[in-house]
């Protein structure tokens, strides 16, 4: 059937599908969804090919589980440990801050709101100067896990209240208006009503914040002197046995066995992302099923 | 209508969002343990005079109030009034049901309680107390033999006509004074409707209770006073049989008789 012929037969004009705009669309909207899956296929593809070209990927493996697996579960470990500790710090900075923002108007909010908003949008090597800076040099934290820890949260925070704000925001007046018209405080409804009801909203920033801060390299570098190799150990742990620093230092030795090394420490990267995402995504739908009753 | 020792007595009450007046010089005296209805065209600011009531009003960013609304004799505009401590004693219901998503059933009953410290139930939070002002509290809107076997489930599997009237046993809870009652019905079916209004005959005696209602059938079922609102102005307010039979304004007549509204 020609246009012309299905337009007389039914009368009621073309049914959507044939129309030329909306199909492009949909296809614009395919391809854009499929260009992380795109983008994620090619990065695997890359590692296996190098991974194939390895002389003895038997030497490899053995290689790891002899004594490349202490440098690199070790790293996995000391990533987790900097990664809680900064969430740990950011959380309730990132909340507060967004509590704040959402609350009464006051003069300055919007300025502070918009502050906040372009800090998600910084380049992480400008926060390592600032950790630089601040926390390293200024208040003598030197290049410890502390100092690292700190930065990392200063990154992060900015993703956990911009997501919190909005959170809070989709919070219905109703709720609120209930909680002030049975005698509550402001405190009293923000801390029973809102952010019970914000929950969600606000665990998924800081999912985003995990992830963000777990495979961040460039702020570590200068926090944890690695330029100089300096870095402090304490009881806390030592900032520069992570994850993303580790496949930096093997990457920049000139061995193959390095190379290696690397290509394994991302493939745990990679691996331990997507565990944690999906953890976490998983966590949030049963708190949405649970909402739905 | 001047009358003795009445609950709440309002005096020349306006109301401003910004620059735009929604209520002017609003006097009229509301009885006690009677239910005094609120009716009027959508927009008259029949609501923002019952918020005015528990200043509710002012916590709208812009909202302004002038005049006078005393509780037994008391402002409870003065300055040394607490508006949380006056809202435990004005209770309200909304329009919306608005249960506590998050919360239970039970928790939902005893969220007043808890918002303003554990302290406020007797004897502490203990669950024996707790009990008993559960079961009370949905008891007095009916909702007990309902909802007694799934007390910790969730508030929002319950259907709207159950959710408003939990709502209403969660303002009791607190046990107020005076109930303010914002077109309670007005998102329920005529089933559910009838049940509130049932409740609303079971309350009088022990509340004073306010209610804004958009249905003349209702005002007339339910009330003993009527107000009429019109434009941010009190028209008339006369015992409900009076204003129903034989309304002193024009206007109202003409409302009441649906020639506009």
């Amino acid at each position: 059937m020609t246009r012309a012929e299905l337009r007389r037969s039914t009368g009621l004009g073309l049914p959507p599908r044939r129309q030329f705009r909306g199909r492009l669309f949909a296809v614009g909207c395919l391809l854009a969804s499929l260009l992380p899956v795109v983008v994620g296929a090619l990065l695997l593809g890359a590692l296996l090919r190098q991974g194939a070209q390895m002389d003895e990927p038997q030497a490899l493996i053995q290689r790891l589980a002899a004594s490349g697996a202490d440098g690199l579960l070790g790293s996995v470990a000391g990533s987790l440990w900097l990664v809680s500790l900064s969430i740990f710090i950011a959380m309730p900075l990132g909340v507060g801050a967004a509590v704040h923002l959402e609350g009464p108007r006051r003069t300055g909010r919007s300025l502070l709101a918009l502050n906040m908003a372009s800090l998600a949008a910084v380049p992480s090597v400008l926060y390592g100067i600032v950790g630089l800076e601040l926390f390293v040099r200024a208040l003598h934290l030197g290049h410890s896990l502390v100092a690292a820890a700190m930065t990392l949260a200063l990154l992060v925070m900015p993703i956990v209240a911009v997501a919190a704000r909005a959170a809070l925001r989709a919070v219905p007046d109703e709720l609120r208006e209930a909680g002030y018209a049975l005698g509550a405080t402001r405190w009293q409804v923000t801390r029973q009503v809102v952010l019970p009801a914000a929950l969600p909203g606000i665990f998924s920033g800081v999912i985003l914040a995990i992830a963000r801060a777990f495979g961040e390299a460039a702020p570590l570098l200068l926090v944890a002197g690695l330029a100089v190799s300096s870095s402090e150990s304490t009881t806390l742990g030592d900032p520069e046995h992570v994850l993303p620093l580790h496949v930096f230092e093997l990457l920049a030795r000139p061995h193959e066995a390095a190379q290696a090394d690397a290509i394994a420490g991302v493939v745990v990267l990679l691996g331990t992302l997507m565990v944690l995402s999906t953890w976490a995504t998983r966590l949030r739908h049963r708190h949405e099923r649970r909402r739905d009753g | 209508m001047e009358i003795m020792d009445p609950k709440l007595r309002i005096r020349d009450l306006s109301a401003w969002y910004g620059e735009r007046q929604v209520l002017e010089r609003i006097s009229f005296d509301v009885p006690a343990a009677r239910i005094t209805a609120i009716i009027g065209p959508s927009g008259c600011g029949k609501s923002t005079f019952i918020r005015c009531i528990n200043r509710m009003h002012e916590l709208v960013a812009e909202a302004r109030v002038r005049g006078r609304v005393e509780l037994d004799g008391h402002d409870v505009y003065s300055a040394t009034v607490a508006p949380e401590r006056l809202r435990r004693r004005v209770g309200m219901v909304f329009q919306k049901p608005n249960p506590f998503p998050t919360m239970s059933i039970r928790d939902n009953v005893l969220a007043g309680l808890r918002l303003t410290g554990g302290g406020a139930l007797r004897g502490g939070d203990g669950d024996v107390d707790g009990d008993g002002v559960v079961e009370q509290a949905l008891r007095a809107v009916a909702l007990w033999d309902e909802v007694r076997d799934r007390l910790h489930r969730r508030a929002d599997t319950l259907s709207a006509g159950q959710q408003q009237r939990l709502c209403i046993a969660r303002a009791l809870a607190v046990e107020p004074e005076v109930l303010l009652m914002d077109e309670p019905c007005a998102s329920l079916d005529p089933i559910a409707t009838a049940r509130v209004e049932d409740l609303l005959g079971d309350l009088r005696s022990r509340y004073t209770i306010v209610i804004v209602t958009h249905n003349m059938q209702q005002a007339a079922r339910v009330s003993d006073r009527t107000g009429f609102f019109l434009e941010g102005r009190l028209v008339e307010f006369e015992d409900t049989d009076i204003m129903f039979t034989s309304p002193g304004d024009r206007r109202t007549e003409d409302y009441i008789t649906g020639r506009f509204g």
